[in-house]
């Protein structure tokens, strides 16, 4: 079994999370957050079952999950 | 292909639409093209003196400039028939080039610059056209005004007793304060105890996603604050440096005390500031990521519920990062006090800029204040601005507090690229 990653699971806007939300749970992505107003499912998954994911109907995107950074506070720019 | 998708999941937004440049004398075979596709085309002949934009017309598909050889397609429409940057055009089209409308004139008002296009482009070739004429513009009419940047700033911050920024975002001589609009700021938290903010951050408006507690240890967040909705008259001898002085401040601490986010930790402040139903959404963070679906639904769920979501461009002095780059999330570019880009700031997909050179602002107590330079503090300057607009008339929310704040820019003579509309201005 592959490494597991964290993911987020964007839905597309036609389509509620808890339709989703069960089909992903059942191919064996383990939820972290459902974040409704936004759309997306955040979680942790092998990289075959993220992209299994990406044919389920009202998933608009699978993408490992982005990180962002501002630098340590004596960074000189921020 | 994801993104696009997106995009086209809710047409009001109108980042979606295309530019058709038609080939050298072929405007009117153009304009004919596109009916013939079965598009419902406007043409600016029809309007008086040529103003007219594509919002104006009603429900037409397309407005056509003959005078500049160009069409500005809305996205559905460009969408049916199959147009787009990446469609190979025939030999014996009358079209030079389809190109996506957002990098210019980013997120649906381009009635001005058209209208400008109209009368200064009569005699200009098509390939000058884009942000060119804009640009030009600008820089005649800072020719005409003869006047150095520089020195206004520090004359007005003589007289009026506030940071350079504040002045040059023309602050200290708004009337409105930011009541009755909250501000959620997306960051590191906040000096719960700082005597700038005494009353301003009841519990109930606090929330760490970082598994930290909220009280910032890092001093990013606290400075970003001050700048959004710090007080109107500091005690003692410091100067204003916040702008929404009476707005709902929510304090979402999505980055740790090092300056990382941590696992979902900004999508979890995102959902929760919308929920809130914060007008304004402020974040001063940046990753590498080519533009995120995720942050980019966010951005448009933000819109659709009348809030506008507010983010630094990043200081890599590269393309704009994430979650800047998804074009339902305003981005801001850094301005040093002379007025030019600064050297670092992201560039690219840019809405406005605002003052994020040395910019003085709150931080953790004990020393309570300091100076801090990057795009992080150019965002909140465009966040609390947007507080103020936002007071001014109840109609300011979303799309059309984003399309105000860059109607009212102060143009400057660079590119659309490096500053977008121009320097942020209060009302």
């Amino acid at each position: 079994m592959a490494d597991k990653k964290r993911w987020v699971i964007t839905a597309s806007d036609d389509r509620s999370l808890k339709d989703i939300k069960k089909r992903v749970t059942e191919s064996g992505f383990d939820i972290d957050q459902v974040l409704d107003e936004i759309g997306c499912i955040t979680g942790v998954a092998s990289d075959d079952v993220a992209e299994s994911l990406r044919s389920v109907p009202g998933v608009a995107d699978v993408s490992p999950e982005p990180s962002v950074d501002i630098g340590p506070p004596d960074a000189p720019l921020s | 292909m994801l993104l696009a998708a997106l995009e086209r999941g809710d047409d009001s937004f109108e980042t979606g639409r295309f530019l058709v440049t038609f080939k050298e004398g072929a405007a009117e075979e153009g304009l004919q093209s596109l009916g013939a596709q079965g598009m419902r085309v406007a043409d600016a002949r029809d309007f008086d003196g040529q103003a007219a934009d594509l919002e104006a017309v009603g429900d037409a598909d397309a407005l056509v400039f003959p005078e500049i050889g160009v069409a500005v397609v809305g996205g559905a429409a460009a969408q049916e028939r199959s147009m787009s940057v990446s469609a190979e055009i025939a030999a014996d089209s009358p079209v030079e080039s389809i190109d996506p409308e957002h990098f210019v004139f980013v997120a649906g008002t381009p009635g001005e610059y058209l209208r400008g296009f109209a009368q200064e482009a009569e005699d200009a070739p098509n390939e000058y056209l884009r942000g060119f004429l804009r640009a030009a513009e600008t820089i005649i009419k800072d020719l005409r005004e003869a006047r150095q940047p520089q020195l206004q700033v520090e004359e007005e911050a003589a007289v009026l007793g506030a940071t350079w920024g504040l002045n040059a975002c023309r602050v200290p001589q708004s009337a409105r304060s930011g009541a009755g609009i909250k501000v959620a700021v997306l960051d590191t938290g906040m000096d719960l105890g700082h005597p700038d903010f005494v009353g301003r951050l009841p519990a109930g408006q606090t929330q760490s996603f970082v598994g930290q507690p909220v009280q910032d240890l890092h001093s990013h967040g606290t400075h970003c604050i001050g700048t959004a909705c710090g007080p109107r008259a500091p005690a003692g001898s410091t100067p204003r440096y916040g702008i929404g002085f009476r707005s709902s401040i929510f304090v979402g601490k999505v980055l740790t005390n090092s300056g990382s986010s941590v696992d979902g930790s900004v999508l979890g402040g995102m959902n929760w500031a919308i929920a809130n139903r914060c007008e304004v959404i402020s974040m001063s963070l940046s990753g590498r990521q080519s533009p995120v679906p995720a942050y980019t639904s966010a951005g448009q769920k933000a819109l659709n519920n009348g809030l506008l979501m507010i983010a630094a461009a990043g200081n890599e002095a590269l393309p704009t990062g994430a979650p800047a780059n998804s074009p339902t999330i305003m981005s801001v570019a850094s301005l040093d006090s002379n007025l030019r880009p600064s050297s670092f700031s992201n560039f690219g997909k840019i809405e406005i800029a605002g003052p994020g050179r040395d910019v003085f602002s709150s931080v953790p107590r004990p020393t309570r204040y300091g100076f801090k330079s990057g795009t992080s503090m150019a965002c909140p300057h465009v966040a609390g601005c947007a507080a103020l607009w936002a007071e001014s008339a109840s109609g300011l929310r979303g799309l059309a507090l984003w399309n105000r704040l860059r109607a009212t820019a102060r143009p400057l003579p660079f590119s659309a690229a490096r500053v977008g509309a121009g320097l942020v201005q209060a009302p």
